[in-house]
């Protein structure tokens, strides 16, 4: 990087940083001005076309002795500058038996592009995005058998929106972890790596345990382990059987990894609160000790978030639902409260917070959650309702420069643990 | 677990705003940056947005509406520079930046000094120089949203940057 490339990168920013209020879209505006005349005679365009085709076909002529190179298959491209996803995957219940289908969805439209139902026999468990949000890595499960260790079949989801049917399935070489209680699962931003975090799934209860997987080849790439069970958050650990629940995030270009971890004091313990915390985890240094080889990089003492909190890809912020309470005027069955649903983004290297933004509902129940947000964290998804099994189901929206936009509401997105994009 | 969802798609105004909301600001800088004029920026921003939902029914890629508006902004700049050009019977890039009162507190000498330079740069060379280095984009993006092919972003980008520290260099 020069010193003109850092210059230019800097100043720009700054200046653009100088526009902080634009007025609001007009959709009744006249349309703009058509465009002006021509400025060439008719005759040029054909000529200019003639000209082109013949300067095509010297082309062609000549390149055609060029040799082919080996077909690449194309990896996935981040949505440009963490543009907001616009496809995303999600579990969806297919019927009473808790046999979940796999979701294709367009956020802004609400439209289900395709539902995929699992093999015969089986159930979707788990599934996680890349950056680009047209590439997916599910997982299947035997159905009916929850709370008993399950062998896992690994997918590929490629989705083609507007094409017949839309997505391309492919089962991948990974392995059927029949050993173990899948706690989180996470594809890394450039489709090509896996990360697990694991639970063994009868002995040895205590260990966790974080592994790497190549997504095409199933090769174990690295293994980090512990003995100590707040990683994972361990009270909320997945039973077997189970869709995962430990949100993992890869930040950083794929070169870390986030997860949580959740110290909960012993039961009659007095005067102590738990410790909700965030670690990062370099993954690619050598090392193989979870917790030793991870850094601290958010904790909250208490309740802290709500729900598990999300770090943004640049690692540099967490954003944490956060829920108050305020009893309202009544007795017994009618006493109301006042609910202040909060989404704070926590900055790691300022160590400050800030609210991103802020809803009061008046009921007795409510959920909350974040389920995307941009690399710098100043734009996210986020969902509430005022109960779970009511619809409309939510207030699903976007957040954008302390504003909500509502977005078209998906049922299954208040379900741990939430859509992959 | 949840039920079906309706499957009926909301209006285009709905989709449109939520862009909007998501985009428009980070749109304004962009175009802001290459007209030197906060309102005319707006303007450009509306009108592509205003595009967008008018051609919402016919675009050749809806799947990537956001790259439509961002083509629009910087055609939309490309002709609001043309026609203050010819309105003002001179080169444009010799214009003083209309910098608002916030821009000219909050930046530093060093910024403006590198801002004043850009504005200095032919239209298609700021333009390669702000989508690679303001909006981060790859050589292969930014030639998308310019139009044109890598080799040309590529040469503009290089051109830009030597342009810009030649500048900085002869200021006192």
């Amino acid at each position: 990087m020069t010193t003109t490339e850092d210059a230019v990168r800097a100043a720009t920013r700054a200046y653009g940083e100088t526009v902080t209020e634009i007025r609001p879209l007009d959709l009744t505006r006249p349309a703009p001005r058509t465009r002006p005349p021509r400025r060439f005679p008719a005759w040029v365009a054909p000529v200019t076309a003639a000209a082109a085709v013949i300067a095509l076909a010297i082309s062609l002529v000549l390149v055609r002795h060029i040799p082919n190179g080996p077909v690449v298959p194309p990896k996935p491209q981040a949505t440009a500058g963490g543009a907001v996803p616009r496809y995303y995957a999600d579990l969806v219940a297919a019927d009473k038996n808790a046999w979940s289908d796999l979701v294709i969805g367009d956020l802004f439209t609400g439209a289900r592009l395709a539902i995929i139902a699992p093999p015969a026999g089986s159930t979707f468990a788990n599934v996680t995005g890349a950056a680009d949000d047209r590439t997916f890595v599910a997982d299947t499960m035997p159905a009916r058998h929850p709370g008993k260790p399950s062998a896992v079949t690994w997918y590929l989801v490629r989705i083609t929106p507007g094409a017949v049917p839309g997505y391309r399935m492919t089962r991948l070489p990974l392995p059927d972890m029949r050993s173990w209680t899948i706690q989180g699962v996470a594809l890394s931003a450039s489709g090509d790596k896996l990360a697990l975090a694991l639970a063994p799934a009868q002995s040895d209860l205590s260990l966790r345990v974080l592994q790497i997987y190549s997504v095409t080849t199933g090769t174990l790439l690295h293994t980090w382990s512990t003995t100590d069970t707040d990683a994972f958050a361990s009270q909320f650990l997945t039973q077997p059987g189970t869709p995962a629940t430990t949100p993992l995030y890869w930040v950083d270009d794929d070169s870390a990894l986030a997860f949580p971890a959740q110290h909960v004091p012993p039961s009659g313990t007095v005067g102590k609160a738990g410790r909700q915390t965030e670690r990062l985890l370099d993954v690619t240094a050598p090392g193989g000790n979870l917790i030793a080889d991870s850094r601290v990089i958010w904790s909250a003492t208490g309740d802290g978030c709500v729900q598990a909190p999300l770090v943004t890809s640049d690692g540099k912020t967490v954003v944490c639902p956060d829920v108050s309470f305020v009893t309202l005027n009544g007795t017994g069955n009618n006493t109301h409260e006042r609910i202040t649903l909060r989404w704070l983004a926590y900055s790691v290297p300022a160590a400050t917070a800030r609210t991103l933004y802020q809803a009061t509902v008046e009921t007795k129940v409510a959920s909350i959650a974040v389920l995307w947000a941009s690399p710098s964290g100043d734009t996210v998804i986020v969902d509430w309702g005022v109960a779970r099994n009511t619809e409309p189901p939510g207030n699903l929206g976007l957040v954008s420069h302390g504003k909500f936009t509502p977005l078209p509401s998906v049922p299954s997105f208040l379900f741990v643990p939430g859509p992959a994009w | 677990m949840g039920t079906a969802n309706t499957e009926l798609p909301p209006p285009a105004t709905h989709v449109v705003t939520a862009l909007y909301a998501v985009h428009a600001l980070g749109l304004v800088r962009l175009a802001v940056m290459m007209l030197g004029d906060q309102a005319a920026a707006e303007d450009v921003v509306q009108d592509a947005f205003l595009g967008l939902y008018r051609r919402w029914d016919s675009l050749p890629d809806a799947s990537h509406p956001l790259a439509y508006v961002r083509a629009s902004v910087l055609n939309g700049c490309r002709s609001a520079l043309r026609t203050r050009s010819r309105h003002r019977r001179g080169p444009v890039l010799s214009q003083p930046p209309a910098e608002s009162a916030e821009a000219r507190a909050l930046l530093s000498e060093e910024h403006r000094s590198v801002v004043t330079a850009i504005r200095g740069l032919p239209a298609r060379q700021r333009e390669a120089l702000l989508l690679r280095y303001y909006l981060d984009m790859s050589e292969d993006e930014a030639a998308r949203a310019m139009g044109v092919s890598r080799g040309t972003v590529k040469s503009a980008t290089s051109r830009a940057l030597a342009a810009v520290g030649r500048i900085l260099k002869e200021e006192p």
